[in-house]
């Protein structure tokens, strides 16, 4: 990993498909996450994946791109955030996605296991930055 | 006097003790403070504290008041030493001070501990604080909460959010998250009682 570059964002071309389509895999994530028989830190995957692609999303439809590098996660959750305004409630909104994503690491990585308070959070939070995402989609893209 | 050897984290300063004293009037600036009210918090002799707070004073980072014939103590926040010396008790040894705190106004919360490298004492000025809470709490308000606090003591807060009896659940199914969290070393913040009914056993002391 020496070396590498940190992941930045960049203008790109409006891309209103690509945004439409990550909207689309993000609610088929978050509905996969409700599925029967499906452990916890896997929904909880599932449920950040959801947050994360409507952040993609909200970049695709602004005519933002991440470029390669280390931390580009962060970068879809700061550069979302700053795309879809200042208001407090989408800060607080993006910040609970800021915290799923550490704790996902941990999961991902470690041995850390998930709560329920924790994934329930996230289920709401999720769905709230898809909805967001998709109003800010059908606002620039029509 | 006991003496007490340079705290981990801010090895910088002579003793516990002098850590302690700075947390009580560095994390609450307008409090003002008799030699026995602190010798009571900290648990020293008041002839230690009192030695402190000479030191302190002479140093020109508290300022000594009469009222009456009792002396009171308060960090001074007119000397240009105030905020710095306020930023490195918050970022060090006040972290635990300052969560302690937080969490006492977070409706719900039933017992909190610090795990990990923390609690195990392996901590450098990178290390984040990983942090059990146990409650029925408004999860979004919590996080949020501890974002700012975040901010203000200059180091990433984990925290994992159980439900009363969920702890214990996990270990009766054989939870190795949980069995690593019991069987680890904890540094109890609210709740001692509670957090080692849950976890069935002896907590294990940082």
């Amino acid at each position: 990993m020496a070396g590498r570059t940190r992941s930045e964002p960049r203008d790109a071309p409006t891309d209103c498909a690509a945004a439409r389509r990550l909207l689309d895999q993000a609610e088929k994530h978050l509905k996969s996450a409700d599925v029967d028989g499906v452990d916890s830190e896997s929904r909880y995957g599932m449920l950040y994946d959801g947050g994360r692609k409507a952040c993609d999303a909200v970049l695709r439809a602004s005519g933002r791109r991440l470029t390669v590098g280390l931390g580009h996660h962060v970068q879809y959750i700061a550069e979302a955030r700053r795309l879809l305004g200042t208001d407090d409630d989408v800060a607080r909104l993006l910040a609970r996605l800021e915290t799923a994503r550490a704790i996902r690491n941990t999961v991902q990585y470690d041995t850390r296991e998930v709560s329920a308070a924790e994934l329930e959070d996230l289920r709401d939070a999720a769905a709230a930055v898809v909805q967001r995402a998709r109003a800010h989609v059908d606002a620039r893209c029509g | 006097m006991t003496r007490t050897g340079a705290p981990s984290l801010l090895p910088l300063l002579r003793s516990r003790t002098q850590a302690e004293l700075l947390q009580r009037l560095f994390l609450q600036p307008e409090r003002e403070w008799t030699v026995a009210e602190l010798a009571s918090a900290i648990e020293v002799t008041e002839m230690t504290v009192r030695r402190e707070l000479h030191r302190l004073v002479d140093a020109a980072v508290c300022e000594v008041r009469h009222v009456g014939r009792t002396a009171v103590y308060r960090a001074d926040q007119g000397s240009p030493l105030f905020e710095p010396l306020q930023q490195l008790v918050e970022r060090s040894v006040g972290v635990e001070a300052q969560l302690r705190s937080f969490l006492d106004g977070v409706d719900g919360v039933r017992a909190a501990a610090i795990y990990g490298s923390w609690a195990r004492g392996a901590v450098d000025a990178e290390s984040d604080v990983d942090l059990l809470v146990i409650g029925d709490v408004d999860y979004g308000r919590l996080v949020e909460g501890l974002i700012d606090l975040r901010e203000r003591i200059g180091r990433d807060i984990n925290p994992v959010v159980m439900r009363p009896g969920e702890l214990a659940e996990r270990l009766g199914e054989g939870s190795g998250f949980a069995a690593d969290l019991v069987t680890s070393p904890l540094q109890p913040l609210l709740g001692a009682d509670e957090l080692q009914a849950e976890a069935g056993r002896p907590l294990v002391d940082p």
